[in-house]
């Protein structure tokens, strides 16, 4: 048996509001290039903040290991 | 009719994952598609609290997070009091592709899923589909939330329908993504 159907509801749609223009979006290359050179820049660090994380855990068990 | 751009810098983004990696990166990412407007919390809770000082146009959810996670948030938030809260565009990040977890995020209201590694293509298409292609909201006794039926706008923007192979508008001038240029969490 099919489920009842719903209500369907269009709420305003805010985000309306940044597009500019009347047509469909179009990517900006420009735009996608800064956003992946913000990832790529973000890899250098990456290392750095996971060695971080595993120095900060093996503190920690080193830690527990001492006190049975 | 001329193509449209996005202007980033009119909305607000509220991310919220429990790992502060995965936070910078996103945060990276929406500075340098030029949103000023970016908040980020480590959970839940948190973000429930803050939503309504803040008042995201878009809110980026991690799902495994404690106390709360990322499904019990959404729900929490398509069940808002405050019609700005309950529409509010939500996209869920998961480190599962499979369809049982795309179909659980989608069925507690999420309008789109994004897999990690998290890439800044696959974050801008998502982002451009929310804006382009506004859902309706669909109301019964088990479900509130945007229509899950896809089939009628495709696949996200710039992005290969898996069924029948075609790009959606906006492939042709989409850069590819190298594998450097993408990030694990």
């Amino acid at each position: 048996m099919n489920p009842p159907p719903g209500e369907t509801i269009t709420p305003p749609n805010p985000l309306e509001r940044a597009k500019t223009g009347d047509g469909p979006v179009k990517i900006d290359p420009n735009i996608l290039r800064q956003a992946e050179q913000a990832v790529e820049e973000l890899q250098d660090d990456y290392a750095g903040w996971v060695q971080k994380d595993i120095d900060g855990l093996s503190e920690a068990l080193a830690q527990c290991s001492g006190r049975p | 009719m001329t193509a449209s751009r996005v202007d980033f810098s009119q909305l607000g983004v509220m991310i919220v994952d429990d790992n502060r990696h995965m936070r910078a990166l996103l945060c990276s990412i929406m500075h340098a598609l030029g949103i000023k407007r970016v908040k980020e919390v480590g959970d839940g809770e948190t973000a429930l609290t803050e939503t309504g000082a803040f008042e995201p146009d878009i809110l980026i959810t991690d799902w495994h997070m404690e106390p709360m996670d990322g499904t019990t948030l959404v729900k929490t938030i398509r069940h808002s009091s405050e019609d700005l809260i309950r529409y509010m565009p939500i996209i869920m990040l998961s480190g599962h592709s499979d369809m049982v977890r795309v179909r659980e995020a989608r069925d507690c209201g999420v309008h789109e899923v994004l897999t990690k590694p998290v890439s800044a293509k696959s974050l801008l298409a998502r982002l451009i589909t929310i804006i382009e292609q506004p859902r309706p909201f669909i109301k019964t006794e088990q479900y509130f939330g945007p229509d899950r039926r896809r089939q009628d706008i495709g696949p996200p923007h710039g992005e290969t329908d898996r069924r029948s192979g075609a790009a959606s508008e906006g492939d042709d001038d989409a850069t590819e993504i190298s594998p450097e240029g993408v990030l694990a969490s």
